[in-house]
């Protein structure tokens, strides 16, 4: 059996495997076809159509995606930023955050404190 | 329309005139950008012949003409400035060597077949259709919204770290109590 017809009966069996192959399959009937009519077709031919095809559905693929964001995603970010909002509140939560710490610190019995004495007498408090 | 591969842009006749006439130079510029399509096909300029002083007033130049056409380096297509001494820039895509360009618009000419020019029509209109949005415009808040995030990581990063010490000091409290 040839590849061709391996391939044909595949398809026919599940289209849906093939999709996004169908340039491969075009290329596959397109070369059985040449190899035919003018006795031989060099491969690097077939693969060379590909690549352009290939770099060409590439860009537009890369286009479409550029579009989209600079319409649809970057009008979201205009206008429904989460950014200042989470800005707001971690500011507020830092605020909190510090007054809780510097508390814990400036404690009577705080490890700081504790150290800070150890640091002194050993140095400077020591000698008096 | 071309196909999007990489074209460079002559700018030999702008080495002719001096470039203290800013006009002159601007006037050439405008020309420039309209023959070689900048931001319609990706382009690249050599610029290695040019001095340092006046590569720096010619890429200034260049900025300033193209923001007023509205036309934008990077999208949808880029412009690289080519120049071995040239290792960035805030406006233009910069590259040491043409070999050195990234290898995506490095492509053969051909003869397009029917599906091949039926995907190069509709790259042409969502080529426009991005080059329609006012992009200087966009890539500015982008880069607000950016600068904005990171102050947002900066906050959170130091919120965790006061969390962390709190989190620590409450422990050996604890310890110290048991």
């Amino acid at each position: 059996m040839k590849k061709k017809d391996i391939v044909k009966k595949a398809i026919e069996n599940n289209p849906e495997d093939f999709k996004g192959f169908e340039e491969v399959v075009d290329i596959l009937d397109f070369e059985d076809e040449n190899i035919k009519k003018k006795g031989g077709i060099t491969q690097d031919k077939g693969v060379d159509s590909f690549h352009l095809y290939s770099f060409l559905d590439q860009e537009l693929n890369r286009l479409n995606l550029l579009d989209q964001f600079f319409t649809f995603k970057f009008s979201n970010i205009e206008d429904y930023s989460p950014t200042e909002k989470l800005i707001q509140m971690q500011s507020i939560k830092l605020h909190q955050a510090r007054e809780e710490l510097t508390a814990m610190i400036l404690e009577d019995d705080s490890t700081f404190l504790k150290r800070m004495e150890f640091l002194w007498n050993s140095s400077i408090g020591g000698n008096n | 329309m071309k196909l999007p591969v990489y074209t460079e842009i002559n700018i030999d006749e702008l080495t002719k005139i001096d470039f203290k006439d800013e006009e002159l130079i601007k006037a050439e510029l405008k020309k420039i950008i309209k023959k070689g399509k900048i931001g319609k096909i990706p382009n690249y300029i050599v610029t290695h012949h040019l001095s340092d002083e006046n590569l720096k007033s010619f890429l200034k130049l260049l900025q300033s003409t193209m923001e007023k056409l509205g036309s934008s380096p990077k999208f949808p297509y880029p412009t690289y400035i080519i120049n071995e001494k040239l290792s960035d820039h805030p406006y233009f895509f910069t590259s040491y060597s043409v070999e050195r360009l990234p290898p995506h618009f490095f492509k053969k000419i051909k003869r397009l077949k029917a599906k091949e020019q039926l995907l190069f029509t509709k790259i042409q209109v969502v080529g426009d259709k991005v080059s329609n949005n006012p992009l200087a415009e966009k890539l500015q808040l982008l880069k607000q919204q950016a600068n904005r995030n990171r102050e947002l990581a900066d906050l959170t990063f130091e919120l965790a770290t006061y969390e962390q010490a709190i989190e620590e000091i409450k422990n050996l409290k604890k310890e110290h109590s048991v």
